[in-house]
């Protein structure tokens, strides 16, 4: 059948019908722009209230997404993958043998949570806030492939960032630093006062985590730090440890006193004096004396900047802004992104499109685009395709997390990869469900009519021109879903 | 720039037009002897593997005092020369070293002091320590020098390009070679609308990925992978395997980038360390006896962004250091021996420490590289492949007789 239809589809046309004049071409291409940038691209219900809400309207909906509703999603979710929603002890419990049960085993945590974020990315409407948790998710990054991380990674995006995206950085990060999946992955678990004796070895200091805090979490590497200020970082950390039963400590942290080193501590070339004998205090004065620093403040509005304007040249006016903003609201995230979303810069269309889609912005674009007819298969099925992109979720092996550069991601192999779900997107496969709103009957007509649902921000007529070549070349009942996997393929869609 | 990476893909596209059929090149191949140009790999520890562990000095006294819970126990090494020794895990190397194959460069490294480890990484690939301008990789710089455009001269065994290959010389990206097929109905339909989307578009941004990938997928396709050499199985030693093809198949690769990551051990060393001991020396091995008589033109770079502490750490591992250690197999490396700036040690002692903790890096590893690119892969000009440094042969680590 040569017409596709969806009951969503039927609310974008009516939106269509409804849009106002001449302007109209224009703020279709500004509208998907947006939904590009801070979501994982448009699909019909967000196209449709953008339409309703305007571009404004629909910026302050998602940077404050509490009215939105994703309860259906949620209760999917759950029931799907339960072990998103335990605590680090029972999950711990419940998944901690290698059983030769794939159900059972370890590698359960990142298998579904790796499909839960799949879900999300695709059909949750607080776009914005899924985008906020890859983003500091990646920031603070764990692999959950190791260790205790294994079980941490997903209560530290449940517990330590979800809940602060638009929140106070500093609770982030202490969230963060309590959390057992990174006291492990860097270490901090190990960290005791020199000379500490803790099931029967003698321990001492250990710096990974306090060098990653201040290179990777807070003020950057240029951020004016001495390989002493990283000792006394780590010595106020000391004692931030994971219990070694759970029984009281549900979510994986302890503050081992005995092992906190209680002398007075120097940083920031005395910037910050810890007292002795201060404890856990120690600590968190780091950590809101590190999150209240201006490099902090400059480096998380550069880096947001990156990911929301331009990654080769975040405008520097805008920086400042936002890292003033930042400043003067105690290091409040939402209106950090306020100010960057609503600044001339974003909006400049000059920046659609300069961007190379990462792979989960891939996927979740290209089934955001083309429907998900079975949303288990199609988590399922996601998970390789990604890890062999590069971008297998929860996995990145060093601290840094995944790059933000476009050059990362455009790799041969992984294109060959596109190339693939590209087509199983046009074809209905891997749960994807292949629908396309066509009317047209000659190829230059499939050819704009693909274009209108898949590309509206905009085709090169290079581009354009050879699809319409290929559909002339191919027998008519195979035209709308090879065009259509080609056009997935395009240069077009794989950037934002 | 955009002139010259349109410039580029002509050349690409014009060097690479007649691949469109399976295996055209294989046949097409003008009557030049096979295999004779000379390759370099590039081989990368990430996470700052432990020198002192890999190539133990143990004839200092302090080694075994500054690390007494991970040390290599006294003749638990692999004596390499009454001084040094491997790591025991490291056992698969001895043979090359033996052999003459292999050479160890000890207390190497970057005269920039930095410990972190994205930052020592970075001015490693760029070969420009502390310069965080240049953003050009090395082995591109060399590619674009010796005048090496076509997308299969470099290759990195990964989903990117490894940063040394990342440049205007373009390089090639794949993860495996088993998966770089075009998959569905229609291919050659869709593959050649494709090429022509690919090579018409404005968007710089995607760099040569495209035309790239639809130029070398029959190539690619047809390269056999089968071999008689048993490869463990790890990450790395699949990514040597698919890369042995690539080179015993002399499909044109000159460059290529391999990484193995989790070096940065600064707990749980006495577990950890020697699994990625053995998984570096039983890969590497595998890799060396596949390339059989493509060994002699073929170099293996291994390195890493430092080397770690002296002291342990309190949690059975140790901490970012400085000083680091060096491998090169295959060609006509002269090994057999641990090669040293101007044949000295500089010791682990406290006095003789750097920053008073760290292994001192003595040879500058611009010097391995201009070495190798020099007198194995026959660069005359050095000039450009490393800005602000001036390449003396004098300072040559003496890798070749």
């Amino acid at each position: 059948m040569r017409l596709r239809q969806l009951v969503p589809c039927l609310a974008v046309l009516v939106a269509v019908l409804a849009a106002p004049g001449c302007e109209y071409g224009n703020l279709k291409k500004y509208q998907d722009h947006v939904l590009n940038r801070i979501g994982y691209g448009p699909d019909p219900w967000s196209r449709t209230r953008i339409q309703q809400l305007g571009i404004n309207g629909y910026i302050d909906e998602q940077l404050d997404p509490s009215a939105l509703d994703d309860t259906a999603l949620e209760d999917e979710i759950a029931s799907l993958y339960p072990v998103t929603t335990m605590n680090f002890a029972t999950s711990r419990t419940t998944f901690n043998e290698y059983t030769g049960n794939p159900d059972t085993g370890p590698y359960v945590p990142l298998r579904d949570g790796t499909r839960a974020k799949l879900l999300r990315s695709v059909k949750s409407k607080k776009q914005l806030e899924q985008v906020l948790v890859d983003f500091w998710f990646n920031h603070f990054n764990v692999d959950g492939n190791v260790e205790e991380a294994r079980w941490g990674f997903l209560t530290m995006e449940r517990q330590a960032i979800r809940p602060y995206v638009f929140g106070k950085f500093k609770t982030m990060l202490r969230k963060v630093a309590e959390n057992p999946g990174m006291s492990d992955y860097l270490d901090n678990a190990l960290n005791f006062k020199d000379g500490f004796v803790y099931l029967n070895l003698t321990r001492g200091i250990n710096e990974n985590y306090a060098r990653e805090v201040l290179e990777l979490h807070t003020v950057g590497v240029d951020g004016g730090y001495t390989q002493a200020d990283i000792r006394e970082v780590a010595r106020a950390f000391t004692g931030w440890t994971m219990p070694t039963t759970f029984q009281f400590y549900p979510d994986g942290f302890l503050f081992l006193s005995q092992g906190h080193d209680r002398n007075a501590k120097s940083i920031f070339g005395g910037a910050l004096q810890l007292a002795a004998n201060r404890g856990q205090q120690d600590g968190i004065d780091v950590i809101n004396f590190l999150a209240g620093l201006p490099q902090t403040a400059e480096r998380i509005s550069r880096k947001l900047c990156q990911r929301f304007i331009s990654e080769t040249a975040p405008p520097e006016n805008v920086v400042q802004a936002a890292k003033q903003v930042y400043l003067d609201t105690d290091g409040d995230l939402r209106e950090v992104m306020r100010t960057i979303l609503y600044s001339g810069e974003f909006r400049d269309y000059n920046h659609a499109g300069s961007k190379v889609k990462r792979p989960l912005h891939y996927v979740a674009s290209l089934a955001r685009a083309v429907g998900v007819r079975d949303d288990a298969t199609f988590a399922e099925s996601m998970d390789g395709p990604l890890q062999r992109m590069g971008e297998g979720l929860y996995r990145a092996g060093p601290p840094t997390g995944y790059p933000e550069s476009s050059r990362f991601w455009s790799g041969e192999g992984g294109y060959v990869q596109r190339t693939t779900l590209a087509w199983q997107a046009a074809h209905g496969e891997a749960g994807f469900a292949g629908n396309f709103l066509v009317y047209g009957i000659t190829p230059t007509e499939i050819v704009d009519d693909l274009r209108k649902q898949l590309l509206r921000n905009g085709i090169e007529s290079t581009t354009r021109q050879a699809l319409i070549d290929l559909a002339t070349s191919l027998p008519s009942a195979a035209r709308i879903q090879e065009v259509a996997a080609t056009m997935l393929a395009s240069p077009d869609f794989l950037v934002h | 720039m955009t002139l010259s990476r349109r410039s580029f893909l002509k050349t690409a596209t014009a060097t690479m037009g007649a691949l469109i059929a399976p295996g055209a090149l294989l046949r097409a191949r003008p009557a030049r002897a096979v295999g004779t140009d000379p390759v370099l790999v590039a081989l990368y520890l990430r996470g700052g593997a432990d020198a002192l562990s890999l190539v133990v000095p143990h004839a200092e006294a302090i080694y075994y005092t500054a690390r007494p819970t991970i040390q290599v126990p006294a003749g638990h090494e692999l004596d390499l020369d009454g001084f040094f020794g491997f790591h025991p895990a490291l056992a698969p190397l001895l043979p090359w070293f033996q052999a003459g194959r292999l050479a160890v460069l000890h207390a190497c490294g970057s005269p920039d002091g930095t410990r972190s480890h994205f930052d020592a990484q970075d001015y490693m690939e760029f070969a420009a320590p502390g310069d965080k301008t240049v953003t050009v990789g090395w082995l591109n710089r060399f590619l674009s020098s010796a005048g090496m455009t076509s997308p299969l001269s470099a290759v990195t065994i990964e989903n990117a390009p490894a940063k040394a290959l990342v440049g205007p010389a373009g390089s090639l990206a794949i993860p495996a070679l088993a998966r770089f097929d075009f998959y569905g109905t229609y291919t050659t339909e869709r593959r050649n609308a494709l090429r022509s989307i690919f090579g018409s578009t404005s968007r710089t941004n995607l760099g040569p990925m495209g035309v790239n990938a639809m130029d070398v997928l029959d190539l690619v396709g047809t390269i056999d992978t089968s071999t008689p050499v048993a490869y463990p199985q790890s990450k790395l030693a699949l990514a040597l395997k698919d890369l042995a093809a690539l080179i015993k198949a002399d499909v044109g690769v000159r460059v290529a980038a391999v990484n193995h990551t989790s070096w940065d051990h600064h707990a749980y060393h006495t577990t950890n360390f020697p699994v990625m001991a053995g998984e570096l020396a039983t890969s590497l091995d595998a890799f060396a006896t596949d390339l059989g008589s493509d060994l002699d033109r073929t170099v293996v770079l291994v390195m890493s962004e430092f080397g770690r502490r002296i002291d342990e750490n309190g949690a059975i591992g140790c901490d970012h250091g400085h000083g680091s250690v060096m491998m090169a197999l295959g060609g006509s490396v002269a090994g057999g021996s641990v090669l040293l700036r101007n044949g000295v040690w500089p010791g682990l002692a406290p006095a003789q420490r750097f920053d008073g903790i760290d292994l001192a890096a003595t040879t500058d590893f611009r010097n391995v590289f201009a070495e190798l690119l020099d007198r194995h892969m026959g660069l005359s000009s050095l000039a450009s492949v490393f800005p602000n440094f001036s390449v003396d042969t004098r300072n040559y680590p003496g890798l070749f007789a």
